[in-house]
């Protein structure tokens, strides 16, 4: 098994203020930790330079008005929200950042690489049609999504599993049956959506499936979900593509959310979700770097993690430095597992009606 | 005056370049001795050893013991724990204990101890080094940190390498001292250093033959696109050079990647002291019979065919068809690979080029040139060679930290990009020129890789962390230019 990496230095030069949590520093030590464990030199492991998305691809996801804000507040500097200001040259990295995810989408298309990670920034999911917003301009896993469609591959499932809630992501495609969206994701949390009863609209319900997670949700509970949900419902979408929004924001050290994943919990996810891809379409997937702000803490080695498992490389020994366990320790709330139980029964209620797998025998 | 001693593996070379050039060749079977006191002039000595260090790791690596630290990330066997993250702090202590247990019963000759992350702080590696001083002598214990150089298996390779050689290594640098003190070991990359500094990293002095050959040859002819060939004893080398220097590639010891880079070269397994039996084989059984050997070789070969090698009479034990047959397999083998390259000129050198070349040559219908001293065109290139230096810096303002090929330095407050390159420029000139360097060697420093990137801890800029690395690239030297 081969794994891409997509990576450039624009992806580290991206700054809407330095003391922004997505800031340059975000990726500098996930960089430092796969030079240090010698990936590069790795015969499973390409490295892949971007090439910028074309206007034309972006224009499949963005409003004409919207993309032309971007593009000349980039040239002096612009505000979209609080969170979300456009810096000085934003543009020509926004635009790096889509073509990184659709770079991905096509080695793996191309069958250079068996799967592929954009550690691409700045991240996508937030961003809507009309505008940007939760430090996302672009949305770059839409905009790969409908180049992997022009490509062929007509039916694509996305798992985000960023902390937040990939709002943008699900607007673009509520109601389109050819993407199934699920996003698992903390509740309350920004940007407040994410509902099990948002379902998709039109031709597209069923399509859209949230699953909530509470506070201090740990490893366990992800593994419930992956069994009890997304290996179901991707079985039984049969998609041509897996694309995962991988947020990093859900491990137990992130400043700005509170779940409690841990590095090796994240490497398991993406194990299984490779195993997924193999079995229902041909190993084909893309992950795509969202959020995740822990970026001393346990970035590092979630980043090691994600590629390890892509490329088959043993993970038993992923893991956090032991100095973080008593941070574990206060980050998990040993009665989430129970309430996220009751949200899985409450969501294959809601979603009975369209997937068999769910349907009381 | 330069004086450049190349140990190959038939022959010691020696070359003296000033105002004119002399070379000599020597058989090894000599004392080094006497070798060294064909060297007793004044000016500076350069040594190359990459052949007898090449022998010493044939089929070796079974006698070190490799300490491997890893900390979280990926697996590796049999560790020790202990960690130092990315920003230098130590987050697992070192298992002293383990490590005791481990080398106490080790009964390996050398040991080597690679921990991740080494070189952002050389703690956990000097606090095993010292209780690796119980059981082993100095000299026979090699630290990752001193390459300078992120990436942990690449690392613990090198380190593995400089494990077996060090102490050889050690032996040569003493050996030389007691008759030259002031002299200057040559690299693989084809630049110098004087011995204290080598010994830091000695894997840098193998693969050492190719450099010297190529630097020799471009220096002799000044021909900056070509491709030489390097008639040797045992075999024959290909050495593209594009603008006056030869291509690198990343070394591998036993499958693993080093850190280290080695010239681009290709062989085949054929020169002067080939076996001639029936036809020409891939094999060396001791020197020709014109040179006292005990069976035909492809230099016996060339006596027969008209040429006056040695005590040539002694080769004409080889039927004439014979020797043809050898020479025309030769050459066909040569102008196959050749052709490979498609040469705009070939540069040929070695023993016998000079009798082997023209006719390749004019068979692949590429200009040439054989030059005075290209039996010797290796000594020539160590020579000639100057100072090279490669210096990985780290600085971390916000830990006060900053650290040149993995050795803690002081940063005296320094927190300002500008300064942080200008200070690490600065100390790596002094280096320089406290190790040899002339002034204006030392103005041919380049700053590459740099990034730099502010830490910002709970909504406050720390500090901001620096990487460059600091070079002398090699060349030649200007007393020989």
């Amino acid at each position: 098994m081969t794994t891409g990496i997509v990576v450039h230095d624009a992806y580290l030069d991206h700054e809407q203020h330095p003391l922004h949590p997505e800031r340059r520093e975000r990726l500098r030590y996930t960089l430092d930790q796969i030079t240090e464990e010698g990936l590069w030199d790795d015969t499973r492991i390409i490295r892949f330079t971007p090439h910028p998305a074309k206007e034309a691809e972006l224009l499949l996801i963005h409003e004409p008005g919207y993309l032309n804000f971007l593009k000349h507040s980039s040239i002096s500097g612009g505000f979209i929200d609080q969170d979300t200001i456009v810096p000085k040259g934003l543009w020509e990295g926004a635009l790096l950042a889509a073509g990184g995810a659709i770079t991905a989408g096509e080695v793996v298309h191309n069958r250079v690489v068996s799967n592929a990670f954009a550690l691409v920034r700045p991240p996508g999911h937030h961003a809507k049609p009309w505008t940007g917003a939760g430090f996302c301009y672009l949305n770059n896993v839409a905009i790969l999504v409908r180049s992997l469609q022009k490509m062929g591959y007509a039916k694509v499932l996305i798992l985000d599993w960023d902390a937040h809630h990939g709002d943008g992501t699900q607007v673009i495609f509520y109601d389109d049956p050819s993407v199934l969206f699920i996003s698992i994701h903390e509740r309350p949390l920004y940007p407040g959506t994410g509902d099990i009863t948002e379902i998709g609209s039109h031709r597209g319900e069923g399509y859209t499936v949230n699953i909530p997670v509470p506070h201090g949700t740990t490893d366990d509970s992800y593994q419930l979900i992956m069994g009890e949900i997304i290996i179901p419902l991707a079985l039984e979408f049969k998609p041509d593509f897996i694309v995962v929004s991988a947020g990093q924001d859900n491990h137990y050290t992130d400043p700005i959310t509170g779940l409690a994943l841990t590095a090796k919990g994240y490497a398991w996810l993406m194990q299984e979700t490779v195993l997924l891809s193999q079995k229902v379409c041909k190993g084909r997937l893309v992950a795509v770097l969202e959020g995740g702000y822990s970026i001393e803490g346990g970035l590092p080695y979630i980043n090691l993690g994600i590629i390890a498992a892509m490329a088959g490389i043993d993970i038993r020994n992923i893991r956090e430095p032991s100095s973080y366990l008593d941070l574990y320790k206060e980050s998990i709330d040993p009665e989430a597992y129970a309430r996220v139980e009751n949200v899985i029964a409450d969501l294959k209620k809601i979603q009975q009606r369209f997937w068999t797998s769910f349907s009381i025998k | 005056m330069l004086l450049g001693l190349d140990i190959g593996g038939t022959n010691t070379d020696l070359a003296v370049v000033g105002e004119t050039i002399e070379t000599f060749k020597a058989p090894n079977g000599e004392s080094p001795e006497k070798i060294l006191g064909l060297t007793e002039r004044p000016g500076r000595l350069c040594i190359s050893t990459s052949q007898p260090l090449n022998l010493i790791l044939t089929g070796y690596g079974r006698g070190v013991e490799e300490i491997l630290i890893p900390g979280p990330g990926l697996h590796y066997e049999n560790t020790i724990p202990g960690y130092i993250d990315h920003r230098g702090d130590i987050l697992e202590p070192l298992d002293n204990e383990a490590i005791e247990n481990r080398l106490k019963n080790s009964g390996k000759e050398s040991v080597s101890i690679t921990a991740k992350f080494s070189v952002r702080n050389p703690a956990i590696e000097l606090a095993a080094y010292n209780i690796a001083l119980k059981y082993f002598p100095e000299d026979c214990i090699a630290l990752s940190y001193k390459t300078g150089e992120l990436n942990f298996p690449a690392r613990a390779a090198t380190t593995f390498l400089n494990a077996i050689i060090l102490r050889s290594v050690h032996s040569i640098k003493k050996m030389i001292s007691s008759i030259r003190p002031d002299f200057y070991f040559f690299k693989g990359d084809g630049g110098i250093l004087p011995p204290h500094e080598v010994i830091l990293n000695p894997s840098h002095l193998l693969n050492s033959s190719a450099a010297a050959v190529s630097l020799g040859a471009f220096y002799l002819t000044r021909k900056e696109n070509a491709l030489v060939i390097d008639i040797g004893g045992t075999t024959t080398d290909f050495i593209p050079l594009k603008e006056g220097k030869p291509l690198f590639e990343r070394l591998a010891f036993q499958g693993r990647k080093t850190l280290n880079n080695g010239i681009l070269t290709s062989s085949l397994p054929y020169g002067g002291d080939s076996v001639v039996s029936d036809k020409l084989e891939p094999r060396r059984e001791g020197n020709s019979l014109a040179f006292g050997g005990k069976l035909p070789t492809l230099t016996d070969a060339l006596n027969c065919c008209g040429f006056t090698f040695g005590d040539f009479e002694k080769s004409y034990s080889i039927k004439n068809i014979i020797a043809q047959n050898a020479l025309e397999q030769y050459t066909g083998y040569v102008k196959e690979r050749v052709r490979l390259y498609s040469p705009s000129f070939l540069i040929g050198t070695g023993y016998l080029a000079r009798f082997l070349i023209p006719a390749i040559a004019k068979e692949v219908n590429c200009p040439y040139l054989v030059p005075d001293h290209a039996e010797s065109a290796n000594a020539v290139g160590v020579a000639v060679s100057r100072m090279s230096l490669v210096v990985h810096i780290h600085a971390d303002t916000g830990k006060g930290r900053i650290l040149f090929n993995g050795t803690p330095g002081k940063l005296n407050g320094l927190y300002r990009k500008e300064d942080i390159i200008e200070y690490s420029v600065r100390k790596v000139s002094e280096k320089a020129i406290s190790l040899g360097a002339s002034l204006s060697e030392v103005n041919q420093i380049e700053v590459t890789d740099l990034r730099e990137f502010d830490v910002i801890k709970s909504g406050r800029r720390e500090g901001s962390i620096i990487d460059l690395v600091v070079r002398l690239p090699p060349g030649i030297s200007e007393e020989a230019i």
